[in-house]
């Protein structure tokens, strides 16, 4: 005969605890647990492109009692191409000597052409550092900021307030970026502002963690 | 006096030494708009590294400057 009730497991039920409703999900692996920020330890140097929470970083719009949770900026493998091109520039005049392409000019102008060759180098080497340094992007404890700075003297602050976030997803497409594990992320919003984009920051999935952290810890009451 | 004769003597040379400081003169421009450029980036933010970066930058307008006075005089 088939079991209708078993009293004895009923009584045993009602002393063990309510099974856990949604807002305590069943264990989780690690890395698709939420992202705790409070134990969220410092991370990452002046040089580094995946900053946590650092205490040197001051920016134009910040608010008072803000704080900076998260300072990113490209990957600093992308650096790389500019950094041979840099290196092939250095050794360039060297390696002409050994060709006579400028033997017509006097030694005067061959002096100076060296000269500001290697001036020209130093621009460039300059110019895309600060170019990497200094394109950032800031979450904080209240928004989210994409500083750019496009040319030599035009500069464009985008920001978003997580009321404003509608959706976030990543991606991290090809071998290099795989293996650097850097990629992109995208904060579609609501604001006047529609899409912020993250280029080439270390750690895409990391990164969007951090931010899905931050919203419901800035929408609830 | 051909053209030859003209062109072959110091005067090319002159000649070559006035767009030598012309382009010169507009990469001390340049080297000008990039003390700004760096000048606007810490203006925007402030990453620890204002003093070096602001040192690198008169640095690199302080040689194109001597570079054109270096052409001038020595060209």
């Amino acid at each position: 005969m088939p079991e209708v009730f078993n009293s004895s497991k009923a009584r045993l039920s009602q002393d063990q605890p309510l099974p856990q409703t949604q807002s305590q999900p069943q264990a989780q692996p690690l890395s698709e647990s939420p992202v705790e920020i409070s134990v969220l330890e410092p991370r990452g140097g002046k040089f580094s492109s995946f900053v946590c929470k650092p205490n040197w970083i001051r920016f134009k719009t910040e608010e008072e009692g803000e704080k900076i949770i998260l300072l990113l900026r490209q990957h600093i493998v992308t650096n790389v191409p500019w950094v041979i091109a840099a290196i092939v520039m250095i050794i360039a005049p060297s390696i002409l000597s050994y060709f006579p392409l400028l033997s017509f000019l006097p030694v005067r102008f061959q002096l100076m052409g060296v000269i500001f060759w290697y001036l020209l180098t130093l621009a460039f080497i300059f110019e895309r550092f600060l170019g990497w340094f200094y394109n950032i992007f800031i979450v904080t404890d209240r928004r989210i900021i994409d500083i750019d700075f496009v040319g030599l003297l035009y500069r464009q602050v985008d920001e978003c307030h997580f009321d404003d976030v509608q959706s976030l997803t990543f991606s991290q497409g090809g071998f290099v970026r795989a293996i650097f594990d850097y990629g992109y992320v995208l904060i579609q919003t609501a604001a006047e502002i529609e899409n912020i984009q993250f280029e080439d920051v270390p750690d895409p999935a990391g990164v969007t963690k951090i931010i899905e952290s931050l919203i419901p810890t800035h929408n609830s009451p | 006096m051909d053209l030859q004769t003209l062109f072959s003597g110091p005067l090319i040379w002159f000649v070559a030494k006035i767009f030598v400081l012309i382009g010169l003169g507009v990469y001390v421009a340049f080297a000008i708009i990039v003390v700004r450029q760096v000048q606007l980036m810490m203006d925007t933010a402030h990453l620890g590294l204002e003093r070096v970066l602001t040192l690198i930058a008169w640095l690199h307008l302080l040689a194109a400057i001597g570079l054109f006075a270096l052409a001038f005089l020595f060209l």
